[in-house]
């Protein structure tokens, strides 16, 4: 009970904070799951990480909801009937995201706004004023850098709107993605590269190879995940290949047994914990959600998150001294991050679980941003940060890791403030890098307020204002 | 045909629109007061030690700068002063616009009429350095006169082969708004051409301006407002 009280004493956490943490805590004081000893092994060991869903299950860990179809439908749950006008909208989705589960209780996902908002928007100072409104709402209700909105890939009044308020605002929530094709015209990419500059958002999603993946209902949610549209991910726990790699004798015996074996534990404990969340839980029974087919559980999959490819890597060629040697520079350390990747893939796909009704049983692969406790662990496949090299070369490093994860992998790229009189600069360097395959493009300036850590967005000043409070 | 080469920038913010590969051609015919790259000026010798300068075949270049292809949206050729490699940026120019690519120049224009026309045929836009617009004052600048410059940026302007002109602005020794308004006058036919005010910085110069101040934020302002008084469309300073 300590823990509790110390919950409800700690003069750092909010009144709401303080809620879902007592929550948390409720839901972990149970022993639900069938853990067999040798994942609980590899969790104690920290080279599996649920990162921190809890002990029971009893919501998806990302909720996708189909948006499109509560405006044309509204909610009966909610009493709403479909909007007419603008404000209509944004009072039915702001009423919407309050109703969304997430294992943070703020919504991961909260739309394709600009498609949502176009049928209502008009080129006036009053549609402008409504969507600043409605912007500033999200950022002041939902507390959580991981609530993410999407854009494009065409063109709208709508959209353009909120690019503009999102600058206007410099606000770390919601997190944006502009989709980006062939056909998403200079003009947009140019405004959207200006924004990011700004304030960090949004980020880039190449359109045609999300689309492969998932069809065209999909999502980019929290960091930067791929997901359909009226399903999600049931959960996400991750590998951390580096912490793998240390438990390792050498090469032969990580590839041969360490990984099969951590691979296997890894998928039987997602398993179970699906299973608990799908048959136990009673979510897909009753919430309303999957009541009114917002969500649907035939789309949902769930996600098999990785860290740390760079210092496993980097551990098996001896931590090399000179960077020309290490992951990210040398071809030989290239090549075994991805015979790594491409064994991993080979192996989370020779698995199936009958509730991954979206993705035919396999479990996708997440290139995860990692946790605040990760210290000397890099994101997913990223060069570690102060090692990357000039920009071609680290776009054409990164890019042949990015078909492996469907549902998210991003690399961020740092910007001079001069570049901010030349966006066409980052528009050229975007394109060719989908062209590439690269998945998924972050910009800001490095003189920016708001700034990206890894996946999520955060304010400087907010920064240094904990910095001297604690 | 074989060139000589300081450096290459793959992705440049600066030297055009868009993302641009910036190709810098060792030697220069201006010994620029305010030059901050003075190691680009002397023209290659082999007897000379290297100094990063390396000797290349047009096509190897252009092979190498192809590679870019997909992120840029042109490639710049600069300097020191690229034109006096002539046969070799011509060449250069022709071998990557066989691939498509737009290919500026970055150029003082400090050369024969003929050869600058010639060479116009062959590139998709200049950009040009227009030091001074007084005889005298870009003698004692850069060591020679402006006369070919400004003839040739003339002739450029009427073809429409002008992306941008550049000046520096050195507070107390050059008659910057002399130049600024001439330079304003001659562009300000042509709404697409943009006019750079660039800062002079002494840090870096060797020579006799190293201890010459910058220009203030308030003088760059006031010659850019200007420029922009004369009719200039687009004037950037920085």
């Amino acid at each position: 009970m300590s823990k509790i009280i110390e919950i409800i004493k700690d003069a750092k956490l909010t009144y709401h904070q303080k809620v879902v943490a007592l929550a948390r805590a409720a839901e972990n004081s149970l022993d639900v799951l069938k853990i067999h000893p040798a994942v609980e092994e590899l969790r104690q060991a920290g080279i599996i990480c649920d990162l921190f869903e809890g002990h029971a299950p009893y919501r998806p860990r990302y909720v996708v909801p189909d948006y499109a179809r509560f405006m044309q439908e509204g909610s009966e749950f909610l009493a709403l009937t479909p909007p007419k006008t603008l404000e209509d909208a944004v009072h039915s989705l702001l009423i919407l995201y309050k109703h969304v589960p997430s294992i943070t209780t703020f919504p991961v996902y909260i739309g394709e706004l600009d498609k949502l908002l176009e049928p209502f928007v008009k080129d006036d100072a009053a549609s402008a004023r409504t969507i600043k409104h409605f912007l500033r709402h999200i950022d002041r209700t939902i507390t959580d850098s991981f609530c993410h909105g999407n854009l494009g890939p065409r063109d709208t009044l709508a959209g353009r709107l909120l690019l503009k308020a999102a600058a206007e605002l410099q606000a770390a929530v919601p997190n944006l993605t502009l989709k980006c094709d062939h056909d998403t015209g200079d003009a947009l990419l140019i405004q959207a590269v200006e924004t990011a500059l700004q304030t960090a958002k949004p980020s880039f999603a190449n359109h045609a190879m999300f689309e492969a993946d998932f069809g065209e209902d999909y999502a980019i949610v929290s960091c930067y995940n791929g997901l359909p549209v009226g399903g999600g991910s049931f959960t996400l726990v991750r590998l951390n290949l580096h912490r793998l790699a240390l438990s390792t004798t050498d090469y032969a015996q990580f590839r041969n047994e360490a990984l099969p074996q951590a691979v296997r534990q890894m998928l039987l404990y997602m398993d179970e914990r699906v299973r608990f969340l799908v048959e136990e839980s009673g979510f897909f029974a009753g919430n309303f959600l999957v009541v009114e087919k917002l969500l649907r559980l035939e789309r949902f999959t769930a996600m098999f998150g990785v860290v740390g490819l760079a210092e496993c890597v980097n551990h098996f060629l001896g931590n090399p001294t000179a960077k020309s040697a290490r992951f990210g520079h040398s071809e030989e350390a290239n090549s075994m991050g991805i015979e790594i990747i491409a064994q991993l893939a080979a192996l989370v796909a020779g698995h199936t679980n009958s509730h991954l009704h979206f993705s035919q049983g396999r479990y996708l692969l997440h290139a995860q941003v990692g946790i605040d406790t990760d210290q000397g662990t890099s994101p997913g496949c990223r060069i570690p940060i102060g090692d990357e090299p000039e920009l071609y070369e680290h776009i054409m490093q990164a890019a042949p890791f990015h078909q492996y994860f469907p549902s998210g992998i991003g690399d961020v790229f740092s910007f001079d403030s001069t570049v901010k009189s030349n966006p066409k600069f980052v528009v050229d360097i975007l394109k060719g890098a989908f062209k590439n395959g690269l998945r998924y493009f972050s910009a800001y300036s490095a003189d920016s307020d708001v700034v990206r850590i890894t996946g999520y967005l955060v304010k400087r000043s907010e920064m240094a204002k904990l910095a001297r409070d604690v | 045909m074989q060139g000589y080469v300081q450096k290459i920038i793959p992705f440049s913010a600066v030297d055009g629109p868009g993302n641009r590969t910036a190709v810098f051609l060792q030697g220069c015919n201006f010994t620029c007061a305010y030059c901050h790259n003075p190691e680009t000026q002397m023209l290659y010798d082999s007897s000379l030690p290297g100094d990063g300068v390396r000797a290349i075949d047009h096509r190897d270049l252009g092979l190498e700068v192809l590679r870019y292809r997909d992120f840029i949206q042109g490639v710049t050729i600069s300097g020191g002063e690229c034109t006096l490699q002539y046969e070799f940026l011509l060449e250069l120019s022709r071998y990557l616009q066989s691939f498509g690519i737009e290919v500026f120049v970055d150029t003082n224009a400090h050369l024969a009429p003929a050869a600058f026309q010639l060479l116009g045929r062959h590139v998709d836009k200049f950009i040009i350095d227009v030091k001074a617009s007084d005889e005298g004052e870009h003698m004692a600048l850069t060591g020679v006169g402006n006369n070919l410059v400004l003839a040739n940026l003339r002739y450029a302007l009427a073809e429409k082969l002008v992306y941008e002109i550049r000046t520096v602005i050195v507070p107390d020794v050059l008659n910057n708004e002399q130049t600024v308004a001439a330079i304003s006058r001659l562009i300000s036919a042509d709404q697409q051409v943009r006019y750079k005010l660039i800062r002079f910085r002494p840090q870096g110069v060797i020579g006799a301006y190293a201890r010459l101040p910058g220009p203030t934020d308030e003088y760059m302002a006031a010659l850019q407002r200007l420029a922009l008084a004369f009719g200039v469309k687009t004037c950037e300073k920085n």
